[in-house]
């Protein structure tokens, strides 16, 4: 009978101050979606008679923010492919038919591993292109404001590591390396 | 001490509910995201006519059945737009060739007129027509893109110089057949044909990756 009260007062003890932990850890973290009208993604592709960057202005994206740390824990990344405009129909058109757009057709990027140096952020994830997942690091610049968090950096990735072959006009292919931009705003208050 | 236990036990389960309730992965995050992205449509907003009467929503190719919209069909026919796009953009070339030499035949028959240049000029001018149209029918009746945006851009120019050289060989065409009947035409003629070659080749030049 002693062994069984004792028990319960360990088991309800464990459930308050893990509630309350949880409570209080759950209120300092909170996902906070980007601002789509403040946010764009971009990529560079360098053909030999030219060279082009094709822009998306509908950035879906979410991070895991700690308002306690003030540190992003984690974060999200998907982009529709088909909503990267390079100015040129016909060249998107074109490169939606090359990443199989129908079959694959968003970017994804995600992170559980950020480390924080300043302004500075290393971001330790995997990015999934054309249904091949990678892992990437990515450095990035955090900007704070007043009521906001700009997080905005460049990579660089091969096509061919996501099975993608390069486009070609007249027979002559592009680079396999695309830049990649971010800018990305997220409202913390 | 029954009850007790039965509490303990609910209360342990809910605690552990709790925990794992708080998944906050990247993982669980992307999850989110998808449930609010937008799908990837299957045609555009905005579909050329040709193209829509055979390839739309209600188009000829759908409502027979041939060719249903679904996604494994329109990723097939991404495919087939390539390749004609492709045969297209040779086409093209193979005609702006034909039209060049045409150039240098109708000269010569400016100045020289003999019945095997005459001849040749006319075996010539069946070749570009053929060649013409089948580039022409190629770009028409190809499978829809993906996106169609609005907004000035090379296509587009190509687009415009396209309906420059078809008015153009339309009427190199059609004064052509007059030239017989009413030879003071030729000048027309050969302006007409200018104009389409120019256009043609500035189309050519225009379009880029």
């Amino acid at each position: 009978m002693k062994y069984s009260k004792a028990l319960f007062v360990l088991v309800m003890v464990f459930v308050m101050t893990s509630s309350f932990t949880l409570r209080r850890s759950a209120e300092s973290k909170k996902k906070i979606m980007a601002d789509r009208k403040n946010s764009e993604i971009s990529y560079t592709m360098i053909h030999p008679l030219h060279e082009w960057t094709g822009t998306s202005k509908e950035v879906n994206c979410v991070m895991l923010f700690n308002a306690e740390a003030n540190k992003v824990e984690s974060v999200a990344v998907s982009v529709l492919l088909s909503t990267f405009d390079s100015k040129n129909s016909n060249r998107d058109s074109h490169a939606l038919e090359v990443l199989e757009a129908i079959k694959y057709p968003t970017v994804k990027l995600t992170s559980n591993n950020i480390q924080q140096s300043g302004d500075e952020l290393t971001i330790h994830g995997n990015l999934t292109f054309h249904n091949v997942t990678k892992p990437i690091t990515i450095v990035a610049k955090r900007i704070d404001a007043k009521k906001d968090v700009l997080v905005e950096g460049n990579f660089n990735i091969n096509i061919n590591d996501y099975q993608i072959e390069a486009p070609s006009l007249m027979g002559v292919k592009t680079k396999d390396e695309i830049n990649m931009n971010f800018k990305i705003m997220f409202p913390i208050l | 001490m029954f009850n007790l236990k039965w509490i303990a036990v609910l209360a342990f389960i809910f605690s552990t509910v709790q925990v794992f309730s708080q998944d906050t992965s990247a993982d669980s995050l992307l999850t989110d995201l998808e449930l609010i992205e937008p799908k990837q449509e299957l045609l555009p907003e905005h579909i050329f006519i040709t193209q829509k009467l055979l390839w739309g929503k209600k188009g000829v190719l759908r409502t027979t059945g041939l060719a249903p919209l679904t996604a494994e069909n329109r990723e097939v026919e991404m495919k087939i737009r390539r390749t004609m796009l492709k045969l297209h953009q040779l086409g093209g070339f193979v005609t702006l060739a034909g039209m060049i030499a045409q150039g240098f035949v109708g000269a010569k028959l400016y100045s020289h007129p003999t019945s095997s240049l005459r001849d040749a000029h006319e075996n010539l001018g069946g070749f570009v027509n053929t060649a013409y149209t089948t580039t022409a029918l190629l770009a028409f009746t190809a499978p829809p893109p993906l996106v169609n945006r609005k907004g000035l851009s090379t296509i587009k120019v190509h687009k415009g110089l396209a309906m420059v050289h078809l008015t153009g060989m339309i009427a190199t065409n059609i004064l052509a057949g007059q030239l017989y009947s009413h030879p003071e035409l030729k000048p027309y003629h050969r302006a007409a044909a200018y104009t389409t070659f120019a256009a043609f080749a500035a189309a050519t030049i225009v379009i880029k990756f």
